[in-house]
């Protein structure tokens, strides 16, 4: 790519934006699959009274507590903590719905401190939410294009809960979960894609029409109901019936690798097109997030967007591994919680201008 | 061709949707369409589900609402909410809920993985079903030494099934029909 006169982005020594990442990391953040379970013989969370509603956390720990996954029950987390597990997306919002009666399980983490939220999340991740909508929901993450990877963990979760628990299943209709939607395999595969070319250029609408004809849909950064904050959207699976695990997840990766494909060519296009307007585009968000002393998490969304972009593309030089942290760190809760106290939104915004100027040093 | 949602500019943008297999096309201008575009893409699960509930096939006025024996929720309220209230609504909407999922998924016939246990807690459920076929034969010959033979032996079994419930934990679900053509010990 030829350089303007005068304006050289590569003057700072050179880095490799995908140091530690995988080729697909230049769209793909992470793959998640999510299986729903519920016990046989028991009314689904929205009918549970408070006394079953224990025995089926009891139910939970007594599965997988043996394979290393520590219990955290909703009410003995504070607001900020059960936030920031949203913000990490190991649970849902919906979980917070009724915290006396509901529950996480999640895989130990060496690296980070659920309590404290100090340190960094490891590269995969396994949650089991209990009473969320169904009993049981587990979900395995991989920070990668990895959905084979996330299903394994996922099935092997599934395989602990079988061996103790009566799951509900019905040989006509599958595995029985509270909303239809869900029944079948009661799985869903997710696939998280940075797609800000494909944004700017108004193609979203061509995108989900495309998805909605293979049964996929597209969701945002949060999950249903969520905007696409920081053009990141959800990729996931709206057919859970007739179709087997492995049909659905073949269909995931080749509806993800057409998506990836288009971006990047829309990439290409918006920067052939007006390479000027792109680049200005992406150094204000650059000179905003070096210098600015307040950001809001809004603003932070868009400019973070714009620097991932810029970074996939070589003209702003920082790594992606910093950029996918920097997401989740400067979230409201994980901000608050790694400042140890709650903070205004004023406090918050400087807190997190300087953080993230702190990380772009790195 | 005005614009569906303000009648006022062109319609430029045509967009189709397709839920659970049924098409419907929206004509917009760009400004209505950028509008639209966003709620779109974001379109809730809950949302089409109960846009789908709607149009399903439910009792009608002079046919009293369907009520689940064992939670108490009647198809109408499943209507209203979107969720059921216990595995067992499925078999009691089965009539009503087999149309609806087939408008959600195309099928209303599950195809994917099935809960299996371990060989060993198999091969226990196996040996109980045929003992306890054994027993049924030996009682309809008449032979009760057997029969008394064959019962102790169950029992010397049961045990560990018993705690094994007590832990929420049942015999192996039917996997394949061969291991649970009795029936019993079924959800």
């Amino acid at each position: 790519m030829p350089e303007l006169p005068g304006f050289n982005p590569a003057a700072k020594p050179p880095i490799n934006p995908f140091e530690g990442m995988s080729p697909e990391s230049d769209v793909v953040l992470t793959s998640r699959v999510r299986l729903a379970r519920n016990h046989a013989g028991m009314p689904f969370p929205g009918l549970l009274d408070p006394e079953k509603a224990q025995d089926s956390i009891r139910r939970a720990a007594e599965a997988l507590s043996p394979h290393g996954l520590t219990l955290m029950r909703m009410d003995s987390l504070s607001v900020l903590q059960r936030q920031t597990l949203v913000e990490r997306w190991l649970i849902s919002r919906d979980l917070l719905k009724s915290p006396d009666r509901s529950a996480v399980l999640v895989s130990e983490f060496d690296s980070w401190d659920i309590k404290s939220g100090h340190g960094e999340l490891p590269s995969k991740m396994l949650s089991v939410m209990v009473n969320e909508e169904d009993h049981l929901r587990v979900q395995a993450f991989v920070n990668e294009f990895n959905l084979d990877e996330a299903a394994r963990i996922a099935f092997e979760a599934d395989q602990w809960i079988i061996e103790k628990i009566d799951v509900a299943y019905d040989e006509e209709f599958g595995y029985l979960t509270a909303c239809p939607t869900n029944t079948g395999t009661g799985m869903r595969a997710s696939v998280m894609l940075h797609m800000p070319a494909l944004t700017w250029a108004g193609e979203m609408g061509k995108v989900t029409q495309a998805v909605s004809k293979l049964g996929l849909t597209l969701r945002g950064l949060y999950g249903e109901g969520t905007e696409a904050q920081g053009d990141l959207y959800q990729l996931s699976n709206q057919v859970t019936l007739g179709r087997t695990e492995g049909e659905i997840l073949d269909d995931m990766r080749s509806a993800a690798s057409q998506m990836m494909d288009w971006e990047r060519k829309v990439r290409v296009a918006l920067h052939a097109g007006d390479r000027i307007a792109l680049e200005d585009r992406l150094m204000r968000a650059l000179g905003v997030m070096e210098r600015a002393r307040k950001i809001s998490a809004k603003e932070f969304m868009q400019r973070w967007s714009c620097l991932r972009l810029g970074a996939c593309m070589k003209l702003i030089p920082l790594r992606l591994s910093a950029l996918d942290r920097l997401l989740t760190a400067a979230q409201p809760a994980s901000l608050q919680q790694s400042a140890g106290e709650t903070l205004s939104d004023e406090q918050r915004d400087v807190r997190r201008a300087s953080m993230i100027q702190s990380a772009m040093k790195e | 061709m005005l614009c569906e949602s303000c009648h006022q500019q062109p319609a430029t943008v045509h967009l189709t949707t397709i839920v659970g297999g049924e098409k419907t096309e929206q004509h917009l201008c760009a400004a209505c369409c950028q509008k639209h575009k966003q709620a779109l893409t974001m379109a809730g699960m809950s949302t089409l589900l109960l846009n789908l509930l709607q149009g399903s096939s439910t009792p009608t006025s002079d046919q009293p609402d369907i009520r689940c024996e064992t939670c108490g929720q009647t198809f109408d309220e499943f209507q209203k909410s979107g969720t059921l209230g216990c595995p067992r609504c499925y078999e009691s909407f089965r009539t009503h809920l087999t149309p609806l999922l087939t408008r959600i998924h195309g099928s209303a016939r599950h195809t994917g993985r099935a809960p299996s246990r371990t060989e060993e807690q198999s091969h226990i459920r196996r040996r109980m079903d045929a003992l306890k076929r054994e027993m049924d034969r030996a009682v309809a010959d008449e032979d009760f030494e057997l029969a008394a033979k064959l019962r102790d032996e169950l029992r010397a079994m049961t045990p560990a099934q018993d705690s094994a419930q007590d832990a929420g934990r049942n015999p192996a679900p039917c996997v394949d029909g061969a291991a649970c053509s009795e029936g019993d010990n079924h959800a």
